[in-house]
């Protein structure tokens, strides 16, 4: 069996002029917590829904747990968790329906996990899925994604509008199903200390592209946020070794890098600047350097 | 056992459980023989991935701060005076070394900076 | 916009006008077809097409005033809410909200007049008509506003005050009885009249500025208390927890649950009320409602293709949700679920038809009229003896098969969950046989394209059928949806019901019998055609799941 729980190759995808993915190729290996971090309308959940099925590749190709999701939806929807955006569930349905209802489709399901999540999640299993609050609906959806102990969990912006506490179940829960050996946890967020918490990995998407997937250690130890102050005030751009962004005027600068610390440290000397304060970088702010060079690119 | 995770000072997680724990052992407040909560739990509490929580364990385990039971759990090995009296040292170093750069820049003399420990080590005796 | 006003009048443009287009619309087609069948009315038909015009315009105001003013599918006033935040008094929300529809209503109607002298030189009264159209959609205004929240109210309401208008046309107009048609025209306006309708415009006005305001404070909800109530009921029954055996079963509890009770429940809500309206026409005979029943029952013979239609939709514009496409399961087994669900749907419809007409029945027998039964009985089997038993009871043969063809297609047509494919289905259809009629009605058309267009109907239908149901199987197995033993069933299936079929026609024309329509010898053609109909039978297996994929998998 292969490492990679979700090989996606090439997959291009348009919606009349606009382009939702361009080029995308991702693979997901099994086993921890990747984040799929970007705007709103970079492509994250046309990415998603690829994973699902519900979009076909048109070209390219989606594979999940080594299977096509548009040829065999059972196979990879019946290992995959998920909690849509809109939280999309019917109505008129009440809690234990649902559970109910959505038992027989799922061969691990857990009904006693079920009940147990039910608890911690204070949901009345008697109310009415339309009468519920936002974060009890979230918690629904979550609920009916975890019981049946998913291989794969998908979440598509599962805090986005919710309060702190919902935020915390979710994280949690991500947390417990990833816990277990071997289960995979693929989350779409814009709430970037969120994900800088809990991945392994993370991908960021503009525009459909991916412009970055990586391991979060990596881009801990790769990028490097350093303050330079130099002698005299430069009138334009300083230029530094695998520089990402650039903020600064006169005496001191500060630059968003991509490379070692003895590269940088080398280069300053060579412009003949003194390091002041040098970090390594949240991925916030690497995340908008790199949005910014992109934009810039264009 | 109280550990604060901030994701906004660039510290890499797996290094600040490290640094907390070390602290929290040098300060007393982890006492030898003392259970740590095993990976999951722990991860669910602070809210981070259990991978990170485990790699920092390991980490602890090779500076010979934790031994894990098998079966039992992680706890903080015992005879770790020497280590503690060593993370003392490092802890303190730290905040001396801040104190001088700061002071370096404001041009105090070392002199100076060491008359002005000794004053005001005086005053918090008084009011102590 | 520099005005409430015009912020309001602007708001209001947006929110209808297409709804204006669409009465331009019907108005302009109205007068193009009575110019082209008589391009100069007399006096007597004068007086009828503007009843009738009338008319016409109180049902379009009607429907202005239930789908515009108010959103059915929320239950709520479809006034948008925003204009509640403005700093605008009740009072004058209402009165512009109510200012702007009779000013369109005013201009419409003398749209209507204007045509009537213009085209055809005839003068139609003005003050009457058009203050009465501005109180009835005032009056209907006031109902839909004061009765959000209360549906059935709403409906009750809004009838009784649409019947009590029709009335009151119906005597200005001289019409005694429901089926005359109008002696006279409305001429004058008395006094009495015009002070009537315009304290009823006053009052309508008083009642929407109560149900806006009631609305504006969010009182609106509709009765919550009893609803609770009734809900507490539910939740007291007995109800099944058992947990579902099997995939199919659990799909099919949530289809039912969420479409399929919905055509019995419609079917019963009709017989209740055609046995209400019974009651109500005492100078009748009880005997209405019997034939009211079998009408019910005869509409509901075409029903099958909306009963799958109805519940083939898997969402909103019948795009699937994606609650829907991420359950795992087959889209075979999803089709194969909601065609099962259809069918039981409409046989469960028949039978509170039969249930119906049975208490009817006994509730004859009980009060006495036992006559009545025995009366329409007579007059059933006369009926069936007229049609001839041999032929019903080929059609009762050939009515399962009629039964699945429309309830898988209809819902194949759904599931595809393609807007678009509906529209062209169903405008292209329509365009195609009217275009077709108004060719033959000016005889365009030469005789020879005619004979030879019905000589080759039955080859291009059989043909057509033959060759698309093979292409969706064949579609069907390549993208793996159905297995090849699915295939091999459909095959087999349609080879027998065309051998039977065959064997029958063979037999009824040797015996001379009158089954169906098998009294003539086989033809090529007439062969190929229902060979071509009786793929339709087996079309829905592949059909289905193709349409499923499709939408599913966009």
């Amino acid at each position: 069996m292969s490492d990679n729980v979700i090989e996606i190759r090439n997959v291009t995808r348009r919606f009349g002029k606009k382009t939702a993915l361009e080029e995308v190729s991702l693979s997901i290996p099994r086993g921890g917590v990747f984040g799929l971090v970007g705007e709103n309308g970079a492509g994250k959940t046309t990415l998603i829904r690829h994973v699902l099925g519900l979009l076909k590749a048109k070209t390219g190709s989606v594979r999940v747990f080594e299977m096509d999701p548009v040829r065999n939806p059972v196979g990879t929807l019946g290992r995959t968790g998920y909690l849509s955006e809109d939280r999309d569930m019917p109505d008129w349905m009440r809690i234990e329906e649902l559970l109910r209802y959505s038992e027989p489709f799922y061969p691990n399901w857990d009904s006693s996990y079920a009940d147990e999540l039910c608890k911690v999640f204070q949901l009345d299993k008697k109310q009415k899925i339309g009468t519920l609050s936002r974060g009890q609906r979230a918690r629904t959806g979550l609920l009916v994604a975890l019981a049946h102990r998913p291989q794969l969990l998908l979440l598509d912006e599962p805090s986005s509008g919710l309060d702190p506490v919902v935020r915390r179940d979710i994280l949690g829960a991500i947390i417990r199903t990833v816990a277990q050996e071997g289960r995979t946890v693929l989350f779409s967020s814009h709430l970037l200390d969120e994900v800088e918490r809990v991945v392994d990995s993370v991908a960021m998407m503009h525009r459909g592209r991916v412009v970055l997937t990586d391991s979060m250690d990596h881009i801990r130890q790769s990028h490097r946020n350093v303050t330079l102050r130099f002698s005299e005030p430069q009138t334009k751009r300083p230029e530094l070794p695998g520089m990402i962004s650039c903020v600064g005027s006169g005496l001191e600068w500060t630059f968003l890098c991509n490379g070692g610390i003895s590269d940088l440290r080398a280069a300053a000397k060579r412009l003949g600047a003194q390091i002041v304060n040098e970090k390594a970088p949240t991925l916030d702010e690497v995340f908008v350097a790199r949005v910014k060079q992109c934009d810039g690119c264009q | 056992m109280q550990i604060h995770i901030s994701v906004h000072d660039g510290i890499p997680i797996y290094l600040q459980i490290v640094n907390q724990i070390k602290y929290l052992v040098a300060s007393d407040r982890l006492k030898d023989g003392e259970q740590l909560p095993p990976v999951r739990k722990l991860a669910e509490q602070l809210l981070v991935n259990p991978n990170t929580v485990a790699r920092a364990y390991r980490q602890l385990e090779q500076a010979n701060i934790l031994t894990t039971r098998q079966g039992a759990g992680v706890f903080i090995s015992g005879g770790g005076s020497p280590l503690a009296r060593r993370e003392k040292n490092r802890i303190v170093c730290e905040r001396i070394d801040m104190l001088l750069a700061e002071a370096r820049q404001m041009n105090f003399g070392l002199d100076e900076v060491i008359e002005l420990l000794r004053l005001r080590s005086n005053r918090m005796n008084n009011t102590l | 916009m520099h005005s409430i006003q015009m912020a309001m009048f602007w708001e209001f443009w947006r929110r209808h006008r297409w709804w204006v287009f669409c009465f331009l619309a019907v108005i302009g087609g109205g007068v193009a077809m009575l110019w082209l069948r008589l391009p100069d009315i007399g006096a007597g038909p004068s007086v009828i097409v503007h009843y009738f015009t009338i008319q016409l315009e109180m049902v379009l105001f009607l429907a202005m005033a239930f789908f515009r003013q108010y959103n059915v599918r929320k239950n709520r006033l479809s006034f948008p809410s925003r204009l509640y935040t403005h700093p605008v008094r009740t009072s004058v929300l209402v009165a512009w909200q109510m200012i702007f529809p009779a000013l369109m209503v005013g201009c419409l109607y003398l749209a209507t007049v204007g045509a009537g002298r213009i085209i055809f030189s005839v003068t139609w009264p003005i003050v009457g008509p058009l203050l009465l159209l501005l109180t009835f959609l005032a009056c209907m205004q006031a109902i839909v506003w004061i009765t959000t929240g209360f549906p059935l109210l709403q409906i009750g309401l809004g009838v009784v005050s649409y019947v009590q208008f029709e009335r009151f046309i119906s005597s200005r107009y001289g019409i005694a009885n429901m089926f005359n048609l109008p002696r006279s025209e409305w001429k004058t306006l008395t006094s009495i009249e015009f002070l009537g309708l315009l304290f009823c415009i006053g009052l309508a006005y008083a009642i929407a500025v109560i149900g806006i305001s009631r609305d504006r404070r969010g009182d609106c909800s509709g009765w919550m208390g009893l609803r609770a109530c009734f809900a507490g009921l539910r939740d007291m029954l007995p109800r099944n927890r058992r947990a579902f055996s099997s995939t199919a079963k659990a799909q099919f509890w949530m289809e039912w649950r969420e479409r399929g009770w919905s055509v019995p429940a419609i079917i019963a809500a009709l017989c209740v009320i055609s046995v209400l309206l019974g009651a109500a026409m005492p100078s009748q005979k009880a005997v209405i409602t019997f034939w009211m029943f079998l009408l019910i029952f005869l509409m509901s013979l075409g029903g099958p293709l909306f009963v799958g239609l109805n519940l083939g939709t898997m969402g909103r514009r019948f795009e699937m949700t994606s609650f829907r496409a991420t359950r795992p399961i087959s889209s075979l087994m999803q089709s194969m679920v909601v065609i099962w669900t259809a069918l039981w749907s409409m046989l469960m419809a028949w039978a509170v038809i039969l249930l119906a007409w049975l208490l009817m029945i006994g509730w004859f027998y009980l009060v006495g009229q036992s006559e009545t039964v025995t009366e329409t009985l007579t007059v059933a089997t006369g009926l069936m003896k007229q049609i001839g038993y041999s032929k019903l009871l080929g059609l009762a043969g050939l009515f399962p098969l009629y039964l699945l063809a429309a309830v898988g297609i209809g819902a194949s047509l759904t599931l595809m969950g393609r807007t678009w494919f509906l529209c062209i289905l169903c405008g292209g259809s329509w365009g195609v046989l009217i275009i077709w009629a108004i060719l033959c009605g000016l005889g365009l058309i030469p005789e020879w394209f005619q004979t030879a267009f019905s000589k080759a109907l039955p080859w291009g239908i059989g043909m057509t059928s033959l060759v698309g149901t093979i292409w969706i199987f064949a579609r069907a197995c390549q993208r793996e949806l159905i297995y090849q033993r699915v295939c091999l069933f459909a095959g087999c299936s349609w080879a027998a019901l065309f051998a039977g079929m065959w064997l029958l026609w063979r037999y009824a024309f040797a015996a001379g019998l009158e089954i169906l329509w098998f009294s003539k010898a086989p033809q090529s053609s007439s062969i190929i055609m229902m060979g071509g109909l009786l793929t339709l039978m087996v079309l829905p297996l592949a059909s289905g799941p193709l349409a499923v994929a499709w939408n599913r998998h966009r």
